[in-house]
């Protein structure tokens, strides 16, 4: 079925827009050659298909022409029209619009560097060197492109020993265009050893046309003892698709906490990777994923265990209603010589229609003997007997199902570390809720 | 306040209540005995509204109207309340949020002005006290890490804050220290008032020595094989269910006490 989508025509005319990308560019070499690695490696994977097990259950060709023409976005061209970046009690607000960070023109705390990545390459080169594509493995075809064709992103980083209080905001937008295209948004991130570091990742594009893909791709370095929040939302109103591939990499007791939420978008996938390095290190990974209409909504992650006496604690949950589908697909891997690794991972997913579907695939691979790891996935409707007591107390039936849904959700969105976010983030479910079942009654 | 008659109810094909009649005036409590699998909890979970069960005969009146007609939760905005056998537990849902949303849902429907959170605080708080429910539960999510006391006298809290006029409690006894019995029937007596009747399904003759009913019914095989008083209660509890079962009472469609 997705045969004519499989890779060559449209491959070779995101090849050709490569091509282009590296002409244009005056980089170190050391970027040109792993930009080559990255061409090479796109070629190799090719767009994805659903023949490819990473996207068996996404069929993204069926959400987005992948034939499209990249837009040129020159980022120098961008001008600033109105407070791009400021300082206020929100912290530090960047913007990335078609994957081009519009000019920051605001006073940074201590400590922390925040540049264009063109920017940052062309004066200090050696801090982007150990991790600027290189963090990310280039599974997918997609994120291979954005290593390939990138122009430009933010740089972001905490000096060693320097705790950041001020939250730094990326905020990923698309300008409107009538035709459909690709845009690479890419950010690095490093929390320099002893460091603390809060980001906030919010994708919610209302301006981008149908089939508009945002392909974005954060790299996160988490040096010796630093410390790394990553809270990410993903609250589309356009009918763009939305692709992105978090990849991270903890060093000796650094911890990486993740918070990641797909509440509305047409398609949307994120991909988590964190390898955790050296000894010590931990990460935890919670998500919320909530799909209605006919859209679909696929989280991926991926933890390394590769060294000694890491802990891994992750949960997500879905709520699937309508003729949404969703998929869960987490991997966690103890490679030999991992001992004492601690990992426990869940996926707990409330399907509120009979047309909803779910994928949960909770999946572990242990090379190491001393280990302590669990696993599980859940897929159910809404409790009878819960439903039940309630209505048994005079709640009506439809409130009693809310609460209910309400109360799976909040239990995940208790851990978002932004209480101001956590509270948005129920307001945009229980209005959506409200949407369909006004649209039902 | 409540007739039944002839009721008959089945699960699938199965059939669970053979001709229950009963009826239950205005400030009297009836109790329930009767072996496992006789139908007591079927009654009350019929009474209640819970689905997957059939009612196949009869009808169950209550103030004049067919409750069986009604939803559960038109049910217990009428006033009837179900008391839990096991009470269900609600990760995330608290008990103050779910029992000012109960408590407001039956004021309306008695035409009385909803209480804000501040009101309802207030008298949950009150109502705690004055049932023995620490108030720590109070705050907690729905039976959540309570123990099998606390929840039952969590549903006793609830019914003294819902103010019902017929309470059913199902096995509101069952899986309680001596203690906790103490503590849930002290509670029980304070419910009793001329305008609620209670209805208290139960295994043993322990809770009845701590609540007096008016009328002891038991149940064999899905119909009442026996009424009358609490002397009742402790016949059954010297000899048992097994004379009943094998005796003759059993046939009768209709006891009155």
């Amino acid at each position: 079925m997705t045969a004519e989508l499989s890779g060559n025509v449209s491959g070779s005319t995101w090849v050709r827009h490569l091509d282009r990308r590296q002409l244009a560019s005056s980089e170190p070499p050391w970027l040109l050659e792993r930009r080559q690695q990255a061409r090479e490696a796109f070629e190799r994977r090719g767009l994805p298909t659903t023949a490819q097990e990473r996207w068996r259950f996404s069929p993204v060709a069926k959400y987005a022409d992948l034939g499209i023409d990249q837009v040129e976005v020159d980022a120098g061209a961008l001008t600033s029209d109105g407070p791009l970046a400021r300082e206020g009690s929100a912290g530090v607000v960047l913007r990335l619009v078609d994957g081009a960070p519009v000019p920051l023109e605001a006073k940074l705390p201590s400590g922390l560097r925040v540049l264009s990545l063109r920017r940052a390459l062309t004066e200090i080169p050696q801090l982007l060197e150990p991790h600027l594509l290189r963090l990310d493995a280039w599974r997918d075809g997609f994120s291979a492109a954005n290593a390939a064709s990138f122009v430009d992103g933010w740089f972001i980083m905490a000096d060693p020993g320097k705790v950041i209080d001020s939250l730094v905001t990326i905020q990923i937008d698309d300008r409107p265009f009538r035709e459909a295209r690709i845009s690479m948004p890419r950010v690095l991130v490093v929390a320099s050893p002893a460091s603390r570091l809060r980001i906030l990742e919010r994708r919610q594009g209302a301006n981008a046309p149908a089939g508009q893909i945002c392909n974005s791709v954060m790299e996160m370095a988490i040096g010796a003892g630093a410390e790394l929040e990553h809270t990410r939302l993903v609250a589309r109103r356009d009918a763009a698709i939305d692709i992105g591939v978090t990849a991270v990499e903890v060093a000796q007791r650094g911890r990486y906490h993740s918070f990641s939420a797909s509440l509305s978008g047409r398609f949307v996938r994120h991909a988590l990777e964190v390898t955790l390095a050296e000894r010590d290190a931990q990460c935890t990974l919670d998500g919320l994923y909530a799909v209605g209409g006919s859209d679909l909504t696929d989280h991926h992650t991926l933890v390394i265990h590769s060294s000694e006496n890491g802990t891994t604690r992750e949960a997500y949950r879905g709520l699937i209603d309508e003729k949404g589908q969703a998929v869960f697909d987490g991997t966690i891997v103890v490679k030999a010589g991992a001992q004492r690794t601690q990992a426990h991972q869940e996926n707990r997913n409330l399907v509120l229609s009979p047309q909803a579907v779910i994928h949960a695939k909770p999946h572990l691979e242990i090379d190491a003997d001393d280990v302590l790891c669990s696993h599980g996935a859940t897929v159910g409707s809404i409790d009878a007997n819960q439903l039940f007591y309630l209505r048994s107390r005079g709640l009506d039936q439809q409130l009693a199902r809310e609460l209910l849904i309400r109360a799976f959700a909040d239990e995940i969105l208790e851990r978002c570390p932004i209480a101001g976010l956590r509270e948005e983030m129920k307001l945009q479910l229980s209005g959506r809720r409200s949407d369909s079942l006004g649209g039902k009654s | 306040m409540l007739v039944i008659e002839n009721l008959c109810a089945s699960i699938g094909d199965k059939p669970i209540l053979n001709g229950v009649s009963l009826t239950v005036n205005p400030g009297e409590v009836h109790a329930i005995m009767g072996p496992n699998g006789s139908g007591k909890s079927t009654l009350a979970a019929v009474l209640a509204g819970r689905d997957g069960y059939t009612v196949t005969e009869g009808r169950a009146i209550f103030d004049g109207e067919n409750l069986l007609a009604l939803a559960p939760e038109e049910r217990a905005r009428r006033g009837v309340f179900l008391g839990f056998q096991y009470p269900v537990e609600l990760p995330g849902v608290s008990n103050l949020y779910f029992l000012k949303a109960a408590l407001n849902a039956i004021r309306t429907h008695r035409g009385m002005t909803e209480l804000d959170a501040m009101d309802f605080y207030d008298l949950a708080k009150d109502k705690a006290r004055w049932i023995g429910l620490d108030e720590s539960l109070v705050q907690r999510p729905v039976n959540v890490g309570f123990s099998g006391g606390e929840k039952k006298r969590n549903e006793i809290f609830q019914m003294a804050l819902l103010e019902p006029r017929l309470g059913i409690l199902d096995e509101i006894d069952s899986g309680l220290d001596i203690d906790a019995l103490r503590a849930v029937a002290d509670g029980i007596n304070r419910l009793r008032a001329p305008t609620r009747s209670l209805v208290l399904i139960t295994h043993y003759e322990r809770l009845l020595s701590l609540v007096v009913p008016d009328v002891v019914h038991v149940m064999v095989a899905g119909r009442f094989a026996r009424s009358g008083g609490p002397e009742l209660a402790e016949l059954l509890e010297r000899e048992g269910y097994a004379e009943l079962s094998a005796g003759g009472h059993v046939g009768s469609n209709e006891v009155r006490p």
